[in-house]
């Protein structure tokens, strides 16, 4: 994992040092905005994120939209990649349709992250804003993981869990904590029963009766 | 002719996007500017042409309508190639403004 890469804008060369939590979840914040600016196909507000990106990337104030596109792009692109998680976790997969709160405001992810750390963990601040970003993605899942286990076991002990017939209902896991279902695209192909094997049939898992 | 700033990039691919092919391996420069070329007659946008010489030379339409038009060619040509016109529209692709 590389902890640290160099850019060059303008003929200087800018190094980079890989964000900790608090300046990744601002960068990924612009990252939205970017993406948001790309589907409204709003050329101004994209640009304008794509150079916000760049001076919170490199911790560097300047102005670089004299320079030609592919400058940025590339500049762009290198940060990208030096501030992308490195471990590929399920929690990193789940669905991106996350409805938006009413008390919501622009950097609240930190502090709700911020909170999360501090009460699962009674860390400060300022210890939370410099976690490694893979080690603070993976102890989220963890702790999301403990949520849903808790929820499952009050679940459990509700008369709602269970139907007319006492089976028990499983309450309904987040989509990364379901594991990749490969569809069975396979059909069933019919024998005729004069193909069958006759007699008992010993699987490969079974031992025969000496 | 100066490569095109971040924002100007964005117009541009407005522009052409439509009219930039996937290219070949075995396809020379060329070929694939004519593609472009073709793809903007073809079109009923033909204005695009002018367009992006406009904004890829930054000249005026009311001065370069007086040049010859082998040189409003030459100065599209050079503009597609000092603005890697393949890298930018995979990029703006890739970037999401494909939807239009």
């Amino acid at each position: 994992m590389r902890n640290s890469s160099s850019v060059v804008l303008n003929d200087t060369e800018y190094g980079a040092d890989r964000a900790r939590l608090k300046r990744w979840l601002q960068l990924e914040g612009i990252r939205e905005q970017i993406a948001r600016a790309a589907d409204r196909e709003d050329g101004e507000s994209f640009v304008a994120h794509i150079y916000s990106y760049l001076s919170v990337a490199l911790s560097i104030d300047e102005d670089f939209s004299h320079l030609p596109w592919f400058e940025i792009v590339d500049a762009f692109i290198e940060l990208s990649k030096l501030n992308s998680p490195q471990l590929d976790l399920p929690i990193l997969h789940a669905s991106g349709d996350v409805s938006r709160v009413a008390w919501d405001y622009d950097g609240r992810t930190w502090y709700s992250w911020a909170n999360l750390f501090s009460k699962a963990f009674g860390w400060t601040l300022d210890y939370v804003a410099e976690l490694d970003i893979d080690d603070a993605i993976a102890l989220l899942q963890e702790i999301k993981a403990d949520e849903q286990s808790e929820k499952e076991w009050e679940w459990m002990l509700t008369e709602v869990s269970y139907d007319r017939k006492g089976k028990h209902k499983e309450l309904p896991r987040p989509y990364w904590m379901r594991g990749i279902i490969i569809p069975d695209n396979t059909k069933p192909t019919k024998m005729k029963k004069s193909m069958l094997p006759q007699g008992k049939v010993i699987r490969w898992n079974e031992t025969p009766d000496a | 002719m100066k490569p095109l700033t971040l924002d100007k990039a964005v117009e541009l691919y407005k522009i052409l996007r439509s009219h930039i092919p996937d290219i070949t391996e075995d396809e020379t420069a060329v070929e694939f500017i004519g593609k472009i070329i073709d793809s903007i007659k073809n079109s009923d946008r033909h204005d695009d042409y002018v367009d992006a010489v406009v904004l890829m030379s930054e000249k005026d339409w009311d001065e370069l309508k007086f040049f010859d038009s082998k040189d409003i060619l030459q100065l599209f040509i050079d503009g597609l190639s000092i603005n890697k016109v393949v890298r930018l529209k995979s990029f703006f692709d890739v970037m999401g403004f494909d939807n239009g």
